[in-house]
């Protein structure tokens, strides 16, 4: 019987094995690294290793020295090759985190797109391959990580340690690289949505993969009756968003705030809203501050394991200073731009779902002026989330388009690796 | 003026409340939440995430878990991977004096996989089928599990834990005997299940599961599995159909009108329909369902 109290509360897996087993892991540890020291060293041609192994003014290697250097290094590798898979095999029940693989594959047609869109070109798009890791680091912390990797290189998405508990009131610690809770929807992973795509506001406000930036994040749990309220705060930098640099170096402090209170209706239907605010220093000549707020709604009710109806809505409103005009001290002019989105989506059957989706965002700093989306999505989920197939049929208006431009988007997400529980 | 008598009767209100606040423990199960309460009594308050009509295999995790076990001293699991969803409401609710209990400690464990799992199984779970408290006989080891766990959180009741232990174990052990003579008439039944929640009833009724509607675990009934199904049932004369009652009943019945079986709601666990109020009505409830289909088996 084990009951795990306090400090020995997450690492169950680990602190059951058998010392025997943990003595073959380490010495697989240790071999492993020997061998990786050794074979490096032996990189046939490598003239720093002369430098660092051997000393500048080291005399060449000999015809015989280089050849035994060589084949040490052919050999050594598929040893490596070897043992560290092994060394992976024991270890995948103890130490190792869940690693998943989730690969979102696009076919995407659009009609009178302007060319920044598509134009009218039809593609296929490996769009992403996203990488997730996560584990508990000791009793009281967990990491997360995801990558991200598509056309444009490997992005880390998010990197971040948790202290989970054992702090006053209730607070929990992330640092680290992470997707800052303004607003519901700019937590979550796009593959998380039947929609396909990021908002409107998000991709104008945050830039295409919204507001995921370095930074602390304090958060505190507390209950009100049968709601459950969250208070969160951070303080970032970098990202992209709205009036600052992307680049960390470049940018000022940021800070948000968000307060979310969670209701639960009946054993089969909840809700929950939420209010996240944002302010930062300008990083251009007009000085002032940003300033974002956010408001977000989310009901469920899922009244059996085969259907349910999600509604969303989420709005967002930014006033920033941008230079020139005759406002404001220095000829600075304050603009706001707003954004909002809706959805609704059915699920009819344990398979298939289906919705419709309203996505606005006015941003008259960016050129993009007033765009209003509007779209119906469809989805079919052979094994829950491990294979879906989704199809989105949108159509984008507004005075800065041209005319309005019709995108269709068939997507296909797969999931490799263990389940994980669906947060609300 | 001496403030001795107050200071009295306030220690004394305060040792009152001290010895009068309870215990609260958090269940992933509804049948885990029955036992604790035989065990506790009424030292302690449980509460359970799932409420017995819910599929335990799929929750999802909401803020509310997370406050419900941030006030608990003890969180109890069902264990053996059935209930993985457990760890992110635990780490959520940010509770460091939390004590996490496993009641799947002890059992024998049925269907341990021998070799690789993967998903191309269907839902298979890598450490052995989790539906365990559904043999009775398993039900006095969750039972001393929680016991022990709870004397661990609160050793000043030690006794009672032990004395309602005891009285638990002579009932369940009473009850056990009664169920295993009713079950004699049901020995050697073949029956099929949606899901493979059963080898453990099946084990201690003596009732053979010869197929499962989901063509693998998790996996959604097919056209081609769902002959292959009926011929099966037609050739080896089976007439029971068992069903939980949160899975859909479309394929069942039409099984059923092919091959005359009957579809037996069957509750997988305490509260998931009328009659399995506790752990010992859900053996009377199950016990009684599957004798009354079986004495209609012409």
């Amino acid at each position: 019987m084990k009951v795990l109290k306090g400090k020995q509360v997450v690492c169950t897996e680990y602190l059951t094995l058998p010392p025997l087993k943990r003595d073959f892991r380490r010495s697989y540890l240790v071999v492993c690294l020997i061998l990786v020291v050794v074979s490096l060293t032996s990189i046939p041609g490598r003239r720093y290793h002369h430098f660092m192994m051997r000393g500048p003014n080291s005399k060449p290697y000999g015809r015989r020295m280089r050849a035994a250097r060589k084949w040490v290094f052919l050999l050594l590798w598929p040893v490596l090759l070897v043992f560290v898979p092994l060394h992976l095999g024991f270890s995948q029940t103890t130490v190792n985190p869940a690693l998943s693989f989730i690969g979102d594959m696009r076919f995407s047609g659009f009609l009178h797109a302007p060319a920044a869109v598509g134009e009218n070109k039809m593609i296929f798009d490996f769009h992403e391959l996203e990488i997730t890791a996560g584990a508990s680091l000791n009793p009281y912390a967990r990491a997360d990580v995801t990558l991200g990797i598509s056309h444009g290189g490997i992005d880390i998405e998010e990197a971040y340690a948790t202290l989970l508990r054992g702090l006053p009131l209730n607070l929990q610690v992330k640092a680290g690289q992470y997707r800052v809770d303004f607003g519901k929807l700019n937590t979550q992973h796009p593959h998380q949505w039947s929609w396909v795509e990021r908002p409107l506001m998000f991709q104008r406000f945050f830039g295409e993969e919204g507001l995921d930036a370095a930074g602390l994040n304090i958060s505190s749990l507390a209950s009100l009756g049968s709601c459950a309220l969250t208070l969160s705060g951070n303080v970032f930098s970098g990202g992209s968003y709205w009036g600052n640099s992307q680049d960390p170096k470049l940018a000022n402090l940021a800070e948000s705030a968000r307060a979310s209170l969670f209701a639960p209706l009946t054993d089969h239907a909840n809700l929950e809203f939420g209010f996240s605010g944002l302010t930062t220093r300008l990083g251009d000549s007009a000085g002032g501050r940003t300033t974002m707020g956010n408001l977000d709604f989310k009901y469920k009710w899922r009244p059996d394991m085969y259907s349910s109806v999600v509604f969303l809505a989420e709005g967002m409103i930014g006033s920033r200073l941008v230079a020139g005009g005759n406002e404001g001290a220095g000829g600075a002019t304050r603009i706001t731009a707003t954004g909002f989105f809706s959805s609704l989506d059915i699920q009819f059957h344990k398979q298939y779902d289906a919705g419709a989706l309203v996505d606005y965002c006015r941003d008259p700093v960016l050129g993009f002026g007033r765009q209003t989306g509007i779209g119906v999505f469809a989805g079919f989920s052979l094994v829950e989330e491990t294979y879906r197939i989704g199809l989105l049929l949108r159509q984008d208006q507004g005075p800065a388009l041209s005319r309005p431009y019709q995108t269709v988007i068939l997507q296909l997400l797969w999931s490799l690796g263990p389940h994980k529980p669906h947060q609300f | 003026m001496s403030h001795r008598p107050a200071l009295t009767i306030l220690g004394v209100a305060l040792l009152s409340l001290h010895a009068a606040a309870v215990v609260r423990v958090v269940t992933s199960t509804t049948d885990i939440k029955s036992i604790a309460e035989s065990i506790g009594g009424d030292r302690i308050s449980v509460k359970s995430i799932t409420t017995g009509k819910d599929n335990p295999h799929f929750v999802e995790v909401l803020p509310s878990y997370m406050v419900m076990v941030s006030k608990a001293a003890l969180y109890l699991k069902i264990g053996l991977g059935l209930d993985f969803w457990a760890g992110p409401i635990i780490d959520g609710s940010r509770n460091g004096r939390l004590a996490v209990a496993d009641c799947s400690e002890g059992v024998e464990v049925l269907e341990k996989p021998s070799g690789p799992v993967d998903a191309s199984m269907g839902d298979i779970h890598p450490q052995g089928n989790p539906h365990y408290w559904l043999d009775p006989r398993n039900g006095l080891i969750i039972a001393r599990n929680i016991e022990k766990a709870l004397v661990g959180i609160d050793p000043g009741n030690a006794t009672l834990y032990e004395a309602n232990l005891q009285k638990f174990e002579g009932e369940l052990e009473a009850k056990i005997g009664t169920w295993q003579k009713a079950a004699e008439a049901l020995q050697g039944l073949e029956i099929v299940t949606y899901h493979n929640s059963w080898p453990y009833l099946g084990r201690f009724l003596g009732i053979k599961t010869v197929g499962f509607v989901e063509p693998k675990p998790g996996i959604e009934p097919t056209a081609s599995h769902i002959a292959e199904l009926i011929d099966l049932m037609k050739s080896r004369g089976i007439r029971v159909i068992g069903k939980e009652p949160y899975f859909a009943d479309q394929a069942p019945r039409l099984i059923a009108a092919r091959t005359g079986a009957r579809v037996v709601d069957l509750p997988p666990s305490v509260g998931a329909s009328e009659g399995a109020s506790d752990y010992f009505s859900l053996f009377d409830t199950l016990l009684s369902r599957l004798s009354s289909a079986a004495r209609k088996i012409p």
